[in-house]
């Protein structure tokens, strides 16, 4: 099991406020993708750091791009309409792909580890997908579980939970369990909810 | 004998704090007793229970234990009441627009930790009786947390943060999402919170129409 490469491409759809950070994060993932070109079997501490720092980096380039379409979502009128709308989907989606590939890297040590390390060798669990719980469900679930498959979770469920987590506000099939991993949910429902009060609060105005 | 580590006193503390801090700065439109009161009144409360247990949670009196539920459900009530007021000034109010979005804001972050507040106070029997074996043992058992049905190998009791965590879902979510409320106190409560939650930011949207032009 392994991840394919395309996974940490979405990470350079970045709004076009913060060339810089595109750069250095274009900089960054050129090693992180020599290690592992096609399937995520390699890791040096190092690569480690390095895709971490990255995807740390690319969130707190996000949250400051967030607050600054917080603050002009609030302050009136200076903005035309569609401007500020795409403004704020890119912050939106970006925080989805980020917040996906940081869940992505951190729950059981990372694709790495949860691709070539034993079951019981794996770190504590950040998370609890679905199939984790499912071997004493009915046979045609269970056969699919965690237990049966040694199944893990790859950067689409990632992606998935990440993207509910934005529009729903709240855990929905995947669990948090640690408390890193509650704040990192928490942190980014929050402000899925105050983008879209926000922009249905200006668009009634705009659109209307 | 403690099975578990009992808790730290300092997050509850820090956010217990903060929440008194929003107090401090509601303006003058929505508040009903000068804004010093209720910080006032709630940092004195505060005291004895600090005093009691300084750092982590493990002596409790009947004294400390009431004045801890006290504290969360009184909290809770005075934020109710602004609640009303900055729903009465949402509907027809005269203040300007950017206070009563940053009231509105405060008052729902204050919701917030109150509500994580008596969640805490009250889940089988307090934070000190459930990290402490042989202390109220046959106490309700009001919420379910994932790990709790997970067949853990070591116990695991869950601490402030988490109950922070599920009422700061609960009020953007309006609905219970990973721990479930088991007793009927506690769906009255969460269902209450929802409501509030819903009806904030409903109100909100609807009002910003002028609010924010």
């Amino acid at each position: 099991m392994a991840l394919a490469l395309y996974a940490l491409l979405p990470s350079s759809f970045f709004p076009p406020l913060r060339y810089g950070v595109v750069a250095l994060g274009v900089l960054l993932l050129i090693p992180v993708l020599a290690v592992n070109p096609l399937r995520m079997h390699r890791q040096t501490r190092w690569s480690r750091a390095l895709s971490v720092g990255q995807t740390v980096l690319l969130l707190v380039a996000n949250q400051i791009a967030l607050i600054q379409l917080i603050v002009q979502l609030v302050s009136p009128g200076k903005d035309d309409g569609p401007t500020l709308l795409l403004a704020a989907l890119q912050v939106w989606v970006t925080n989805v792909i980020v917040f996906a590939l940081l869940y992505w890297e951190i729950d059981r040590g990372g694709a790495v580890s949860r691709a070539t390390r034993a079951r019981d060798d794996l770190p504590p669990a950040d998370f609890r997908f679905p199939q984790d719980e499912d071997h004493d469900a009915v046979e045609e679930v269970a056969i699919r579980s965690s237990h049966r498959l040694n199944w893990t979770a790859g950067f689409i469920d990632y992606l998935y939970f990440s993207l509910s987590n934005s529009m729903a506000f709240s855990p929905a099939d995947t669990m948090p369990l640690s408390h890193r991993a509650k704040i990192l949910m928490g942190l980014q429902s929050f402000a899925g909810f105050v983008i879209l009060a926000l922009v249905i609060a200006r668009a009634v105005s705009l659109l209307g | 004998m403690a099975t578990h580590r009992t808790e730290h006193r300092f997050p509850v503390l820090l956010i217990t704090l903060g929440a008194l801090v929003i107090y401090l700065f509601l303006p003058n439109e929505v508040t009903f007793l000068p804004s010093w009161v209720i910080p006032a009144i709630g940092a004195v409360v505060l005291v004895p229970l600090v005093v009691s247990n300084p750092r982590r949670l493990n002596r409790e009196t009947a004294l400390t234990r009431w004045l801890g539920i006290g504290f969360a459900v009184g909290l809770a009530a005075v934020n109710q009441v602004y609640i009303v007021l900055i729903i009465g000034e949402l509907v027809n109010g005269v203040a300007t627009g950017p206070a009563i979005l940053l009231t509105a804001f405060g008052v729902w972050g204050t919701n917030v930790v109150a509500f994580s507040l008596v969640y805490w106070e009250l889940d089988r029997g307090g934070p000190i009786a459930r990290r402490i074996d042989g202390m109220r043992d046959d106490a309700r058992q009001d919420f379910r947390f994932p790990q709790q049905d997970d067949h853990p190998t070591r116990p695991w009791t869950p601490e402030f943060f988490d109950y922070a965590y599920f009422s700061l879902s609960n009020m953007m979510a309006f609905s219970p999402t990973d721990v479930m409320p088991l007793s009927r106190p506690a769906k009255a409560l969460m269902a209450y919170q929802a409501l509030t939650g819903f009806v904030l930011l409903a109100l909100v949207i609807s009002r910003a129409v002028n609010i924010l032009t």
